[in-house]
């Protein structure tokens, strides 16, 4: 959490890739874990300076790589 | 005026003058309801579409140079649809549906968040329809640090752009100018130059679905089948395999030119917003905003819990408590209006009682719900416009994502704690259909107000007398949540076997905490109110005149006096025939109340529905109900809290015992059968009684939420609901009665 990290691709075997990346998921942005809810689930994501929200089932078709310090 | 259908004849009547019709477009959160309202004043008519549970939201925009329609379209992130529902944006663009196609789109567009928000306008540019924007809550990007130059966006759009404050109504004059403007000046949006496997793609596409008989597919509708994984634009495609292969091979050509067909058209559409928004947007750095410090405390896992629960205690209690005075007052305005209707009509007593205790109570039964439902949609705006609802969406949203709701849910499921009517009403909040579906039948569940009675009844006659107040306070709580234990798991297994629709990622933005304004909020609750009145109001109220109907027919003279004769032989016993005369002679005195509601007893129970109770006795006889339970509990289908006057009138104790009535629960305690094998037997045995209270936990009892429920989604849901519910009802009864008896 806190991290930023680097979005390399959306996984194409999600019927919800294209709507991921509606949302600006895109590969070559930055994202950011923001805070988890209360329960662990969902997690707010910021990318592109608007903070979104999903749940991790979702966010795990987003892979990313770690952004070397 | 509400009647008048929104769906005109689209192209047919040639002679009538058509008004243009303009279409707002838009991301949710954009404030494109605010801006639809301020256009429109309340000149609105809100239906559904045809054949799907989406809102259609249309309205009149007065302008000196002539009248404008406008359709407020559902808000959305992209043009990505996999259920009938979310084409509605698309079908609507395509002149589907039997709409007419739009002649302006209106595109509403988040300052904030630019980038994103103009995705979907690249993707309508492809409809070829004309076009204008307005820039909305640009104060707020300002405050942001982001800066916009709105005439150097204009000119790379090609379309006339608007800066607007539509919370605050500024900038309205410059877009119903530039409105009428741009109808007779038609301007188009630039389109995105599709690489070459695209294009290819989707021209094998448009000529696949011509061969599958989908007749012309547009290039924009190609687009959609091209790149969302099982497009609802080929839900109507018999030859599925046929079809996967022809999107499978486009994918393949997508993927041989180096593109992820997943998410290709986000980025490609990126890449041309990238380059036509260059030097557009200048954001002086990131700068805190001020949502996040606020977000820091209301998304806190211990602060954040604890204001989620104090919001939702205030919410829970002014729908439970505060609502009550003013549905006190609606219920004695009833009363007097009743006791004035009575006198005229003098010797017509079919049609004072109809009149009486059909239409007057049937229009008090509809007004009594309006205070809820006015409170209930004041706090949904409030917490909506403050921004308040995403975050405690997101507090929550794990508690019901595993059956298939989301945090969503919450509000409408406790405020049918209150009443399921307003809770049904307020799932309008969740734009997902599947939960909103969900949430819709999971409602009628929750312990709403009017179970209370029966409860307080039946837990003071025969739980707390032998218990103790400890073991009834704990018996009163565990009603509460029998309901609910049901539903959640129900939901699942609705969601997992039976709902053929596919599930939305629950996606939440967190919006900019904003300070709400009256006019909205007032807005909000005369819509709601003025809608289930018009829409859901009248089946009420039809329902309540049945249901008196088959309670009052047949009315037998002849069984009145009988049942008088009867009454005076047997208290003769001790008195003279002349003291009886005269105390009968005084309708005021006790004896002559005592007769009539023996009268009303005999004519209740051979009315249709007291026929009808004895004849489906049988039927509830594994739950251990004789027929007077069975009469209570067929008479307060239409509403449950009529069971405490219906058991009165059986009892002979006429309508007017309350829950708390000792002779009542005299009579209860004493109640032996009469016939069949248990006779002499006590009637209410303490499986009986449970049997009962869990009955009236689970049972559909309530025409009205019948009636908004078929209102909401459709009849046959309403049906679905309903005999679910009252076989759950009846199965937990025997169930409870069968084992009870037997341990």
């Amino acid at each position: 959490m806190g991290a930023a990290a680097k979005i390399e691709e959306v996984s194409t075997v999600s019927d919800r890739a294209g709507r991921i990346a509606a949302l600006g998921f895109i590969p070559g942005r930055v994202v950011k874990v923001t805070r988890h809810a209360p329960l662990g689930d969902p997690i707010s994501v910021e990318v592109d300076g608007q903070e979104i929200s999903l749940r991790r089932a979702e966010a795990a078709i987003i892979h990313i790589e770690e952004i070397a310090k | 005026m509400s009647a008048v259908p929104a769906a005109q004849p689209a192209e047919s009547g040639r002679k009538s003058i058509k008004r243009p019709l303009v279409a707002l477009v838009g991301n949710p959160n954009t404030g494109k309801s605010t801006l639809f309202n301020r256009l429109t004043g309340l000149r609105q008519h809100i239906a559904n579409y045809p054949g799907i549970t989406v809102e259609k939201k249309s309205g009149l925009l007065r302008l000196p140079g002539g009248d404008i329609d406008i359709l407020d379209l559902p808000g959305c992130y992209s043009l990505t649809a996999v259920s009938r529902d979310e084409r509605v944006v698309m079908d609507v663009l395509g002149g589907r549906l039997g709409l007419r196609r739009p002649d302006l789109l209106v595109f509403v567009v988040d300052a904030t968040n630019l980038k994103r928000n103009l995705l979907l306008v690249s993707q309508c540019a492809e409809l070829g329809i004309p076009a204008l924007m307005v820039l909305n809550q640009c104060d707020a990007a300002k405050r942001n640090g982001i800066r916009i130059d709105a005439a150097l966006l204009s000119k790379r759009l090609g379309i006339e752009v608007i800066e607007t404050v539509a919370t605050r109504g500024r900038g309205l004059e410059d877009l119903k100018k530039a409105i009428p403007a741009a109808l007779e000046k038609p301007s188009l949006l630039p389109r995105i130059e599709w690489p070459e496997c695209v294009q290819h793609s989707c021209v094998s596409l448009c000529k696949g679905l011509r061969d599958l008989g989908q007749g012309e597919v547009s290039q924009a509708e190609a687009l959609r089948v091209l790149f969302d994984s099982d497009s609802a634009f080929t839900c109507d495609v018999r030859d599925k395999v046929c079809l996967k292969q022809m999107v499978d091979d486009a994918h393949r050509e997508i993927r041989s030119s180096g593109l992820n067909p997943g998410s290709a058209e986000a980025v490609l559409h990126y890449r041309h917003l990238e380059s036509l928004l260059n030097g557009v947007i200048q954001s002086s750095g990131p700068v805190a905003r001020s949502q996040d410090s606020i977000d820091a405390l209301l998304l806190h896992r211990v602060w954040g819990t604890l204001i989620f629960l104090g919001v939702m205690y205030v919410v829970f209690q002014s729908l439970y408590s505060w609502a009550g005075p003013l549905m006190d007052l609606i219920d004695s305005a009833t009363g007097a209006a009743q006791d004035i209707a009575r006198p005229l009509f003098d010797g017509m007593p079919v049609l004072e009682s109809l009149v009486c205790d059909g239409i007057i109570a049937g229009v008090g039964g509809v007004l009594i719900f309006l205070p809820q439902i006015l409170i209930l949609f004041f706090f949904i705006a409030l917490l909506e416009d403050t921004g308040y609802m995403a975050r405690a969406a997101f507090l929550v949203d794990k508690l019901f994502s595993w059956c298939g709701l989301n945090g969503r849910s919450f509000v409408p499921l406790l405020s049918s704690y209150a009443c399921a009517i307003p809770g049904v009403m307020a799932a309008r909040t969740l734009s997902d259909p599947k939960a909103r579906l969900t949430t819709i039948l999971m409602a009628p569940f929750m312990s709403c107000s009017a179970r209370l009675p029966v409860y307080i009844l039946l837990i003071g006659t025969f739980i707390e007398p032998v218990y103790g107040p400890i073991a009834a306070g704990w018996a009163l709580f565990a009603m509460h949540f029998v309901g609910l234990a049901l539903a959640l798991p129900l939901a699942w297994v609705l969601n997992k076997f039976f709902l053929n629709l596919k599930p939305q990622p629950f996606i939440l933005e967190m919006p900019a905490y904003r300070v709400p304004t009256l006019r909205n909020i007032f807005h909000r609750m005369w819509e709601r109110g003025r809608e289930f009145v018009v829409r859901a109001g009248t089946v009420i109220l039809a329902f309540s005149v049945i249901i008196w109907s088959l309670l009052y027919f047949p009315r037998d003279q002849a069984l009145e006096d009988k049942t008088t004769q009867e009454f005076v032989a047997k208290a003769e016993a001790g008195t003279t025939p002349e003291a009886i005369q005269a105390q009968l002679a005084d309708p005021e005195s006790q004896l002559s109340l005592r007769l009539a509601h023996r009268i009303e007893s005999a004519q209740i129970e051979q009315s249709f529905l007291g026929r009808f109770g004895h004849a489906v006795q049988p039927v509830f006889d594994p739950a251990g109900f004789d027929w007077k339970i069975t009469v209570g509990v067929l008479s307060s289908f239409p509403a449950r809290e009529v069971i405490i006057a219906t058991l009165g009138i059986i009892y002979n104790l006429g309508a007017d015992v309350s829950e708390g009535s000792e002779d009542l629960r005299t009579v209860l305690l004493n109640e032996k059968w009469t016939s069949g094998a248990r006779l002499g037997q006590p009637v209410y045995t303490m499986p009986v009684v449970i049997g009962i209270m869990v009955f009236f936990a689970l049972c559909m009892q309530c025409g009205a939420t019948v009636a908004i429920i078929a209102r909401e989604l459709d009849w046959r849901w309403a049906t679905f609901s309903f005999f679910v519910m009252t076989a759950l009802a009846w199965l937990s009864a025997v169930v409870i009665y069968q084992i009870g008896s037997r341990l």
